[in-house]
This record gives structure tokens, C-alpha cells and sequence, in this order.
């Protein structure tokens, strides 16, 4: 104990984050404790807000992020994170090895403690409100192997030989993704836990398009999984930090890996989009009573999913991503902000008159909120696209784990202010009961949310944007 | 003395130190050249277990560096070239914990303010971060401990890079002046400095270490 308090202090310390770096050491401890805390709290808040307000909607969307993110940073940062410490190899630390990597892990936690134990609060509060001691259970372990491989390997690489290494990446990579694989299908698939039959009545229309869903997401993960095997398959320091990296036969083909890998997601997604648009078709026909009103839900149909979709899909690769920017439907116009205020419009009044058929064609909001969670894979997947063709070497392992989290963060709160634009719609069509008050209420507010986007954009993603593809 | 016994290094197919067996007197001074990329630093790297050799054993009293035995540890005192680590800490707690770790006697303090006055240290400096040092005063910083704790093997990746003149001069005043039973491993670019001291001259090439303009295998 005494040992690994010792290592703890010293790590908390070297590893600090940025902005704690000119903080005495003294106060240092303190505030990156109460910091974690903090985080820790406001997220346990958050979460119970999300489900006493906006109930399991909100509740299961912030579920599926946590997986996501979990599935794509946490083994990533963590071995990063842990594995490059330069000095501790030469320094006479009288500390066990178990007590230093132990502390090492600790402080892991602690740094990214809210992201780390967001899968974990949930499935506290989950198991608790469901009652459900096998699903907090079943899940759990899932997720306690995925954290203990990590460890396991992180302790014993160095152990083995360096002509076996690229061997035990591709064993260690494959047994973390199968359990993440599983925890993800478990989680999502209707049938597997009845905690989770809910997701039936709201993620889809049709049980198949749930299939679907976790089609997508399957897919992303063993994308993935190859993604992750080939960058830990590079030796970490003599390969990440020379310039001929860029060169590397494992970079290039972890480029073309996502680039197939989003193709196909945009494409599983108009795949999406398009089934509800068949499902909201059938539907108005059926009830449709004149011919004028079967063509106009024709000509809305066809605004959706004719000029809308392309442009929803495009709207989540203008971050960073200049290729997709010039593939956009309008090649006169030159400025890139213009651009993308026109795909933002463009992609808000889809999503505007989608959210009118559901909400009063369907009766239910919910297959926007599905087809929205679809996008989320595509927008992940993005985020490793850009990631790779954006790719800065990093200085340290805390700017790297910073450059790893950044875009991600980026897409998410791009999707999340979209969900909320949406929601704000289709709720306030029910608090106002009045289409046009509704609808200037989301426009306006929309813009307010839009304006702040432009603001940050133009003041740091432009000024990121990678320059040649 | 310290044996050195078959150490090399490489990483799958390619060999960055070909195999060299080497015994290093106590109190003597070492001193490695060699081009950009030939290998300097992975053979001090490999010396201190900052790197895990291929293939070798080194013994010092008894003790093998390999089996990173904490003993043996505690005598290597190594300096890189780059300063990466312990940013984030007071240079008096860097002195702190260096003093904890390598076991300090109780004078250990006294002679790092000596040292500092002797390197134009300010004490203004002592409670300020490391990585808001310059890289030059961080080194001062990093000399001062490592000549205060008289341990038996000081190493030095390249210790002249981001020195000013007048420290250069102290450092190699240091270097020639060091306590008897001191060894002495450092790696530079500087001829004029290398020429000014008497040591034994490591010169190495594409991984091949040579002395005398002789391979040693």
C-alpha cells in the first residue's frame, strides 16, 4: 500500500494534464483529485436528469454513446497511456511492479474517470431501476475483462520476444474486440436482455431494421478492430515517432481501411433512412384519401430523401475531411463556410420535415431518433478518417490521448446538437400545438446553437484542416 | 568494474548494436562518438536497462543491470539527451524524490546548493516547474543532482546541447576534476571537448563499435 501510494503521487504528477502544468506540485494533487470528482459527479447528475426528464430515449442514446466511446478510446488511450513511460525502466523505483502498474492504472482512472465509468454508472442505475441483478452482472464482466486484458497485457508485452509481438497484438486486439463485440450486441439486441425490449418500440419501425442497426455498428467494430491491430502492431516508439510513419504500409492501409469502412456506413445509413421513407410511404398511402395528398407525401418524400439525405450524410465529414467537402452538390460555390451553412440548412430541414411526417404521420418521434442513431457509427467512423488523414505525431503520451479524444468529441457534440434540435422540435409541436410557433421556436434556436458551432469551427477546426489529400 | 558481455540490439530484422563484450575500470572516463543514427544513444540507453538489449548480460559488483536489480540501479545516474520527463515537477521536489530514490546520505542537500552556485542555479528557480525551465537551466538542474549524489556511473547523452559557453566550461571543469572512483560514459558531437579529456575513446558506426579504429566484437 505504501508502495503504491508513493507510485501514485509520482504519477500523478508526471502524468498531469496540460492545463494543471504550471500549478505548483503542491496544489497539483488536490485539484486534479477534486477535478475527477467532480467530472464524476456531474456525469451521475447528468445521467439521472436524462431519464427523469426525457426518459429512456435520451437515457439509451447516451447508453449506446458510452459503448462507443468506450469501444474507441478507452484500450486505445489506456495502452498509450500506460505502456510509454519513459524513465521508470532506468530509475531504481523501490516499488513492485504490481504497485506501480496498479498506480499507473489508478491514475488512468482518475483522469478519465467520468468516460471510463460512464458503461458502469449506467449499469448501476440501470440494473437498479430494472431490478435486474443478471443484466448489471452479464454486463459487468464484460466489461471488467475488457479493462483486465488491458492490464494483463499492458504487465506481460514487455516479456515477450519482439519476433512474437505483432502476434500478441493481433490475439490481445481480437480478444478485447470479441468482448466488446459481445458487450455492444448484448446491450443493443432486443431479444438478449429483457432490461432492453424497449429499444424494440423506439430504435425501429420493423425488428429486421434493429438487425440492421447492429449490422452497422458490428461492422465499424471489427473495422475497428483491424484499425487498432495495425497502429499497435507499429512499435510504438521507434515507428509513431519518425517521420517515415506516414510511409508506413500499416498507415496506408488503415486510410483505406476507414475509407471502405465509411463508404459502406454512409451507405447502410441512406440504406436506413430509405426503408423508413418506404415505411412512412406505405403508410400515408394507405391513409391517404385524395390523390393531392398522396403526391404531396410523394414530393416531401422525395425532398427527404432526394436532395436532404446526401447532404445530412455529407454535413458530419465537413470537419475535417476537404475531400467530402468538394463532393458536395454545389460546386459554385468556392467559400467553405458558405458551404457548410448550406449543408447545416439544408440538413436541419430535413431532419425538420422529417421530424413533421413522423410526428404526424407516424404519431411518434422515435424513427427520427433511430435514423439519427444511425448516423452515429458514420460519424465515428468519420472521426478515424479524418484521425488518420489529419494525423499529427504527437509530443507526448498526454497530447496523443488529447489528440485521440478531440475529433471524437467533435462528431459527438455535432450528433447531440442535432438530437437536441430535433427533440426541441417535436416537443415543443406538443407544448405549442401550433406548427408555425414550433417551428420558428427550433429555427430560432437551431441558429443560436448553429452560430455558437461556427464560431468555435472557424476559430480552431479551420485552422486544422489538413491541408492536402 | 563494469562487464559487459555479448550486449546487442535489434528490432526484428534490423540490428542497431552488433554484438560487443567491453569491461569499463572504475573512475575512468568514457567517451562515445559517432554520426547521427549510428547507435549512440541505444548503447548508453542499453547500459542503464532504458532499453532491454537482444542478447548480453551486464554485471556491475556482482549485480546484473539485465535482471534490473534496484542495487545496481542506484550506482547509474543517466542524463538524456532530450529532457522529457518530470516536467511537471518543482525542481525542489525532482531533488526530493531523486534523493528518495537513490538513497541520498544527509549532506546530499548541502552539496546540490554547492553545485547550483557552482552552475549560476538562482534559487528562484527551485520552487518553479521544470518544464518552465529552458532546456539549458533543466539540465543545469539534472547536473547538479547527478554530480550531489555520487553515485559510481554518471551517463550523459550528448550533456553539451542547449549548455551556454560559460556552463559548458563548468561542466567539463566537473568532468575533469571528478571524484577518483567516479566512471564517466558520455556521448557527444563536440571533438574540441572530447580531445580536452582524458578517456577512453568509443567511436561508433552503423551499430559496430570501434576503439583505436579497431572493432570491438
Amino acid at each position: 500500500m505504501k508502495q503504491f501510494i508513493f507510485a501514485l503521487k509520482i504519477i500523478l504528477i508526471e502524468q498531469a494534464p496540460p492545463h494543471l502544468k504550471s500549478i505548483p506540485t503542491s496544489e497539483l494533487l488536490y485539484r486534479q483529485l477534486l477535478q475527477t470528482l467532480l467530472m464524476i459527479a456531474l456525469f451521475g447528475l447528468g445521467i439521472l436528469f436524462a431519464f427523469r426528464f426525457f426518459g429512456t430515449i435520451i437515457f439509451s442514446t447516451y447508453f449506446l454513446l458510452s459503448w462507443l466511446f468506450f469501444a474507441a478510446i478507452i484500450p486505445k488511450a489506456m495502452y498509450q497511456h500506460i505502456v510509454n513511460f519513459p524513465w521508470d525502466k532506468y530509475m531504481p523505483l523501490p516499488i513492485s511492479e504490481f504497485a506501480w502498474k496498479t498506480a499507473q492504472l489508478t491514475q488512468f482512472s482518475l483522469i478519465y474517470g467520468a468516460s471510463l465509468f460512464a458503461p458502469l454508472t449506467f449499469l448501476l442505475i440501470w440494473s437498479f431501476i430494472q431490478q435486474s441483478l443478471f443484466v448489471f452482472c452479464a454486463s459487468m464482466s464484460i466489461w471488467c475483462i475488457v479493462i483486465l486484458l488491458t492490464y494483463v497485457s499492458i504487465t506481460y508485452q514487455k516479456h515477450i520476444p519482439s519476433q512474437y509481438t505483432k502476434y500478441f497484438h493481433l490475439v490481445k486486439t481480437s480478444l478485447f474486440w470479441i468482448f466488446i463485440l459481445l458487450g455492444s450486441y448484448f446491450s443493443i439486441h432486443p431479444n438478449s436482455f429483457q432490461a432492453f425490449t424497449f429499444l424494440q418500440t423506439w430504435l425501429t419501425p420493423d425488428w429486421y431494421l434493429s438487425q440492421l442497426t447492429i449490422f452497422i455498428i458490428t461492422l465499424l467494430l471489427i473495422s475497428y478492430c483491424l484499425n487498432h491491430w495495425s497502429l499497435a502492431s507499429v512499435p510504438l516508439n521507434p515507428g509513431i515517432t519518425s517521420p517515415s510513419f506516414n510511409h508506413h504500409w500499416l498507415f496506408q492501409y488503415q486510410k483505406k481501411l476507414w475509407k471502405t469502412a465509411h463508404f459502406l456506413s454512409q451507405w447502410l445509413t441512406n440504406i436506413w433512412l430509405l426503408l423508413i421513407a418506404v415505411l412512412l410511404w406505405l403508410k400515408m398511402f394507405s391513409f391517404s384519401n385524395s390523390t393531392w395528398e398522396f403526391i404531396f407525401a410523394t414530393f416531401i418524400l422525395f425532398l427527404v430523401f432526394g436532395i436532404f439525405s446526401p447532404a445530412a450524410c455529407q454535413y458530419s465529414l465537413m470537419d475535417h475531411d476537404r475531400h467530402a467537402f468538394h463532393t458536395l452538390p454545389f460546386p459554385w460555390i468556392k467559400d467553405f463556410k458558405q458551404k457548410t451553412t448550406i449543408v447545416f440548412i439544408l440538413t436541419l430541414t430535413q431532419l425538420l420535415v422529417f421530424s413533421l411526417c413522423s410526428v404526424f404521420i407516424l404519431d411518434t418521434p422515435q424513427p427520427v431518433i433511430g435514423a439519427c442513431i444511425t448516423q452515429l457509427p458514420l460519424l465515428y467512423c468519420q472521426t478515424q478518417f479524418a484521425l488518420i488523414n489529419d494525423y499529427v505525431i504527437p509530443k507526448n503520451n498526454w497530447q496523443s490521448v488529447v489528440h485521440l479524444l478531440r475529433p471524437t468529441w467533435t462528431r459527438f457534440k455535432t450528433i447531440a446538437i442535432m438530437l437536441t434540435c430535433m427533440l426541441i422540435f417535436t416537443l415543443s409541436i406538443q407544448l405549442f400545438f401550433s406548427l408555425f410557433v414550433s417551428f420558428i421556436f427550433a429555427v430560432c434556436l437551431s441558429t443560436l446553437l448553429w452560430l455558437s458551432i461556427i464560431h468555435v469551427k472557424s476559430k480552431k477546426i479551420l485552422g486544422h484542416l489538413p491541408t492536402t489529400y | 568494474m563494469l562487464t559487459i558481455t555479448d550486449l546487442s540490439y535489434s528490432i526484428q530484422q534490423t540490428t542497431y548494436l552488433y554484438p560487443i563484450s567491453l569491461n569499463i575500470q572504475p573512475g575512468s572516463i568514457i567517451t562515445v562518438t559517432g554520426a547521427n543514427g549510428a547507435g549512440k544513444t541505444t548503447f548508453l540507453e542499453l547500459l542503464v536497462g532504458a532499453k532491454s538489449c537482444t542478447t548480453g548480460n551486464i554485471l556491475y559488483n556482482n549485480y546484473s543491470l539485465i535482471s534490473q536489480s534496484l542495487q545496481a540501479k542506484q550506482q547509474f545516474f543517466f542524463i538524456p539527451a532530450t529532457i522529457t520527463s518530470f516536467q511537471n515537477f518543482q525542481v525542489n521536489t525532482y531533488w526530493d524524490l531523486m534523493a528518495q530514490l537513490f538513497g541520498a546520505d544527509e549532506a546530499f542537500f548541502s552539496r546540490l546548493v554547492s553545485f547550483a552556485q557552482y552552475f549560476h542555479l538562482s534559487e528562484e528557480y527551485f520552487s518553479k516547474n521544470l518544464g518552465q525551465l529552458s532546456l539549458g537551466t533543466q539540465k543545469k538542474v539534472y547536473f547538479c543532482c547527478a554530480f550531489a549524489l555520487q553515485v559510481d556511473f554518471l551517463i550523459f547523452d550528448e550533456p553539451l546541447t542547449g549548455l551556454d559557453v560559460q556552463t559548458q566550461h563548468v561542466f567539463q571543469q566537473l568532468i575533469i576534476n571528478k571524484t577518483s572512483n567516479q566512471t564517466i560514459i558520455l556521448s557527444s558531437h563536440n571533438e574540441t571537448f572530447i580531445q580536452s579529456l582524458t578517456a577512453t575513446h568509443l567511436h561508433i558506426q552503423q551499430g559496430h563499435v570501434f576503439t583505436h579504429n579497431e572493432v570491438i566484437i
